[in-house]
């Protein structure tokens, strides 16, 4: 009990020149424009579990990584990464990277042989070592074998890498530039006597606008080629040339249907020649289809993961360490939420996602590109805007009779609400009042640094500080769901729904369709090349494949105090309540879509970000 | 137990191991004093393990003789021990890295922790 005291209650001059110990270490960086740790302190350093999980991980990727050097033919240009004793040794004493040591940068695979002649080869020259039973170091995802219908195309928006994107279709607000209102919804499969205007009216229309992408047009490094439009660009490193579209794509729910189907999808402009397709287009479909997903998962990896999980946690973090006495018990909650955050991300920022790294070469667009956009989508985003129930009720997403089957709300909510009932019996033992708040001072100096320094937008409300136990609890629930449950949401399906391209690719290497008609050959020219989807399943094995620390879990924090150890306890019984209930879902959802939702799994998710 | 040259390692593994069955006499042979001593031997080169640390060396061969706990396979481990291409590389190396793995030697070598265990499996 000694060890946790608000400060009104401590010796204030000592705990003064002890935070200010943590200004020494603590520098904001803000190199990508955005305010970041700029080196992680003592207090961010990762336990010993998640190194051995790194290494653990790797050394079961570079197995695949040999396997597909031995079996494919796939002519890499750089060796098959080998055992080697001096560098082993380096990395065992935490001398090299352990990274580049197993699963280094393969390079590029030059000439035809680098596209993939049909589906099969993502499977055969990807997943190379798994056995008949589907075991070994790369076991193909049940995304795999389900990937190509439009039920699992759905799926992806409702319970993919980027789950919270979809709003309802309304006529006040929809796109300009996107009107389906005329589109013959009758004539769709499951949509027989169906009318848009009677689905419109019902509010069973739903859409992902993903013209957003091309606020990332104007920020091109270079001049594109001679031939490109301002969308295009050709990897120099690749030689392969990339697409960036900013499509918008349609859902509606049949008539008592179980779930939401796509019914149109339009890959960029109008006025650029593009038009609406429909299901009943085949390969010209597919095509529209794999645009509208590398576009999402473009924003995906750039926005939805890196900046409003990663680097909106980060600020919080810092401000923790700078404002919030050691022995402050927000300090003593939150910190064990903020385990690795600091330190994968400054391991993001100086090689993840560097130019011609990782991210780079995977997604759409190229970095030079994303900063700008990535910072614009983060500062941007309001904090209290999107706690997930009223992100989904301002998005019209909310219901559960005209949405059915939505995994990522169902789940979400269950998890916010575990978190909302801990943090609540939490600050309960600390504020007794109101009044506990407004005289805690390095509490309402640590709000006010997220918020203007951080530049967390609406972290505090119009006035600034924490106004409340309320306030507290609210902006405390939303840091711990963002840290936990969100990025797990949109961290793991990487290695689940991403990991096998044709379902998820990143970028398109191809043009958008035009027109129709388009061949098994076209909609093959617009997924990535199989270097590419090596370097895919390798990185995302990684980043999906670590999973550390458990939310409930305070590493023994709350042991010498009873009364908080009590609490932490009724908040494991509740989040195993919630377990339950996701397997019952589970059960309902396999019949549904032939697939689970275990992201949100309460024994899946870490406590914090630190991968 | 006197510890045996890799070159005795090496022959008692082949005298040892059948090419059609291998699996059984093999994992006859990873349970040896033999097979222990060896073992020992690269993670002291290696590693500068201490004698003290000695009995780790049978819990971490069991692991290396349960499947699915390492990343190679028997016949891998039986080519190398047959003097496969780069098989002095390969044992030592595979040894290290999946010691690395079966124990808390990286907690050990980051100051977290500071005796040496096989972890639980």
């Amino acid at each position: 009990m000694a060890d946790i005291k608000l400060p009104q209650n401590d010796d204030q001059q000592k705990r003064a020149a002890e935070l200010a110990g943590a200004g020494s270490i603590y520098k904001y960086n803000h190199d990508i424009g955005l305010p970041l740790i700029d080196t992680p302190g003592p207090e961010d350093k990762n336990q010993p579990d998640w190194t051995l999980k790194i290494f653990t991980k790797l050394l079961s990727i570079r197995t695949n990584i040999q396997a597909i050097y031995e079996k494919t033919g796939l002519k890499f240009q750089e060796p098959k990464p080998v055992r080697d004793i001096p560098k082993l040794i380096e990395v065992l004493k935490s001398d090299g990277s352990v990274s580049d040591y197993f699963a280094p940068d393969l390079g590029f695979v030059a000439g035809p042989d680098n596209r993939a002649k049909a589906v099969s080869d993502y499977v055969d020259k990807v997943f190379v070592d798994r056995d008949k039973d589907n075991k070994g170091s790369a076991p193909l995802p049940d995304m795999a074998t389900v990937w190509d219908s439009d039920k699992t195309f759905a799926y992806n928006f409702l319970a993919g890498p980027n789950p919270n994107q979809v709003e309802r279709y309304r006529l006040e607000t929809r796109p300009a530039d996107f009107d389906i209102t005329s589109l013959d919804l009758g004539s769709l499969p499951e949509f027989g006597g169906d009318s848009m205007a009677r689905a419109i009216g019902e509010g069973r229309v739903y859409l992902v606008d993903r013209s957003d992408l091309r606020a990332l047009f104007g920020n091109l490094p270079n001049a594109p080629a001679p031939n490109a439009s301002p969308r295009v660009f050709k990897t120099e490193i690749s030689g392969e040339w990339k697409y960036i579209y900013a499509p918008y794509v349609a859902f509606a729910l049949p008539p008592g249907g179980k779930h939401i189907l796509p019914i149109a999808i339009q890959c960029g402009a109008k006025a650029e020649g593009h038009q609406v397709y429909t299901p009943r287009d085949g390969y010209t479909w597919k095509m529209a289809r794999a645009c509208m997903l590398a576009a999402h998962n473009n924003h995906h990896e750039v926005v939805t993961h890196l900046g409003l999980t990663h680097l909106l946690v980060d600020p919080i973090c810092m401000a923790t360490r700078l404002r919030l006495h050691t022995s402050h018990p927000i300090y003593k909650l939150l910190s064990p939420h903020f385990e690795g955050t600091a330190a994968v991300n400054v391991g993001a920022r100086t090689g993840l996602i560097l130019p011609e790294r990782s991210v780079d070469r995977l997604v759409g667009s190229k970095i030079e590109m994303d900063y700008p956009y990535l910072g614009g989508q983060r500062l941007g985003y309001s904090f209290r805007a999107n706690f997930p129930k009223l992100r989904q009720n301002t998005r019209g997403t909310d219901n559960a009779t005209l949405l059915p089957n939505y995994p990522y709300r169902e789940d979400s909510a269950l998890i916010w609400d575990a978190i909302h009932n801990w943090v609540s019996d939490y600050v309960s033992i600390w504020y007794r009042s109101e009044a506990d708040i407004r005289a805690d001072f390095e509490l309402q100096a640590w709000a006010n640094e997220i918020n203007d320094i951080g530049k967390v937008k609406d972290f505090c409300l119009t006035g600034g500080g924490v106004q409340g136990r309320d306030d507290l609890i609210d902006i405390l629930t939303m840091t711990i769901f963002t840290a936990g449950p969100q990025h797990a949401a949109v961290n793991f399906p990487q290695g689940k729904e991403m990991i096998f391209v044709p379902a998820n690719p990143l970028a398109g290497y191809g043009q958008a369709p035009k027109g129709l008609g388009h061949s098994e050959a076209d909609f093959l020219g617009i997924l990535p090349p199989l270097d590419v989807a090596v370097q895919t399943w390798s990185i995302l094995s990684l980043l999906a494949g670590v999973n550390n620390t458990r939310l409930g879990d305070y590493r023994g924090a709350f042991n010498w105090h009873p009364v908080s150890e009590a609490y932490r306890l009724k908040f494991r019984v509740n989040l195993g309540v919630v377990e339950g209930n996701i397997n019952s879902a589970n059960n309902y959802r396999r019949s549904v879509y032939g697939l689970d939702y275990v992201h949100l799994l309460p024994s899946r998710i870490p406590a914090s970000v630190n991968i | 137990m006197s510890q045996l040259s890799r070159r005795a390692f090496l022959g008692a593994s082949i005298t040892t191991v059948s090419t059609t069955a291998f699996a059984s006499p093999l994992l006859d042979f990873l349970s040896s004093d033999s097979a222990a001593a060896e073992v020992f031997g690269i993670l002291q080169t290696h590693l500068q393990i201490s004698s003290a640390d000695r009995h780790l060396v049978q819990p971490f061969l069991r692991r290396l003789r349960t499947p699915g706990l390492h990343t190679e396979s028997p016949a891998t481990f039986q080519a190398w021990l047959n003097r496969a291409p780069g098989y002095e590389v390969n044992l030592a190396a595979y040894v290290l890295e999946e010691f690395a793995v079966a124990s808390n030697f990286l907690a050990v070598q980051g100051g977290h922790e500071s005796k040496l265990k096989i972890l639980p499996s």
